[in-house]
């Protein structure tokens, strides 16, 4: 089970409201390759998981993510603090505002609301384990491409970090992949499903 | 293990080259190895900002999240296991003092005043 920190992984503090820059930081808290996703997808998969070191990066990484959702909803909320209406149409964030206010609500930054389409639990190791490489690489790119849209320093410092996170994540990941093929039979991973228990072999048809 | 046609291989990280927990979580990595910025953004990353005793409980919680994961898929390192007993050790010491000035800051805080839902969340 979870129990709750009070205070974030790396220290936010905003000086300079900007909506525009909240408008497209949203899409790390509720876009299709953001944190939600990222949390969702790690804690969902580790149920069909063959061992509890599997498990375990699978739950502690999911657990990280939940803090790095806090930490994009905290972004949201900074740069929209204080704005006026007029500033927040100025700024290009009507559209979202007179939906959500200045409140906090998982959608990309083009307008789509989170789905859980937007990730995969497959329930066989060697896939969702390279379901999460790819993940990881994704969000990677987010926080790229949000490096290249937004300035303020107080902002980069705390996206720099999100983004490093990622390519942790990424070597964890393919490290974890290595344990499983330690596991398993190098002639043919594919073989079996290793997240289901040994099924009997199937009889021949008319037997 | 060797590489095998029809599937990835990612090499291990060594545990080596840690940076101080402080400058891990400047850098989002404790590991100089993992760190790879962005070309488009210059510079080293900055000293978070904040107040001391909490930045320095950050840091050592930081730096204990990411060994953390390390550990997970390397549970036989014993030089791992060490570092991070010896930071849960610093943090603990940190955590009481730290709640002297600022109250609770986990549900199993022990205070004699309820500063839980008083004091002000992290995005305040």
């Amino acid at each position: 089970m979870w129990s709750y920190q009070k205070h974030l992984q790396y220290p936010i503090h905003i000086k300079n409201p900007d909506a525009r820059a909240a408008q497209v930081i949203i899409s790390q808290y509720g876009g299709p390759d953001g944190e939600i996703g990222a949390s969702l997808r790690y804690l969902s998969q580790r149920y069909a998981m063959p061992n509890a070191q599997l498990a375990g990066i699978l739950t502690d990484i999911g657990t990280e993510e939940l803090a790095h959702l806090e930490m994009v909803g905290t972004l949201v909320c900074q740069l929209c603090r204080g704005l006026t209406p007029e500033q927040i149409q100025q700024q290009g964030m009507a559209p979202y505002f007179v939906d959500h206010t200045a409140g906090v609500w998982p959608q990309a930054a083009g307008g789509i609301p989170f789905t859980a389409t937007e990730f995969a639990s497959k329930g066989d190791a060697i896939t969702d384990l390279h379901e999460n490489l790819a993940a990881e690489q994704k969000a990677r790119t987010t926080y790229d491409n949000i490096l290249r849209l937004v300035d303020d320093p107080d902002v980069v410092d705390v996206i720099r970090f999100l983004r490093q996170r990622e390519v942790t994540h990424y070597q964890r990941f393919g490290e974890a992949l290595e344990r499983l093929k330690d596991q398993l039979d190098e002639r043919n991973f594919y073989a079996f499903n290793p997240s289901l228990k040994p099924q009997p072999a199937r009889r021949p048809a008319g037997s | 293990m060797s590489e095998t046609l029809t599937m990835v291989r990612i090499p291990y990280q060594e545990y080596a080259a840690l940076y101080s927990p402080m400058e891990g979580l400047a850098r989002g990595t404790l590991f100089q190895a993992l760190d790879k910025p962005l070309d488009a953004v210059g510079g080293a990353p900055r000293k978070p900002k904040g107040k001391k005793p909490w930045l320095d409980y950050l840091a050592l919680g930081f730096a204990l999240d990411d060994l953390r994961l390390f550990l997970d898929v390397n549970p036989e390192n014993r030089e791992a296991l060490a570092e991070y007993n010896e930071l849960l050790r610093k943090r603990k010491e940190l955590r009481t003092r730290l709640e002297e000035q600022e109250g609770m800051t986990d549900v199993f805080s022990e205070s004699d005043a309820w500063s839980w839902a008083v004091a002000p969340f992290p995005w305040m």
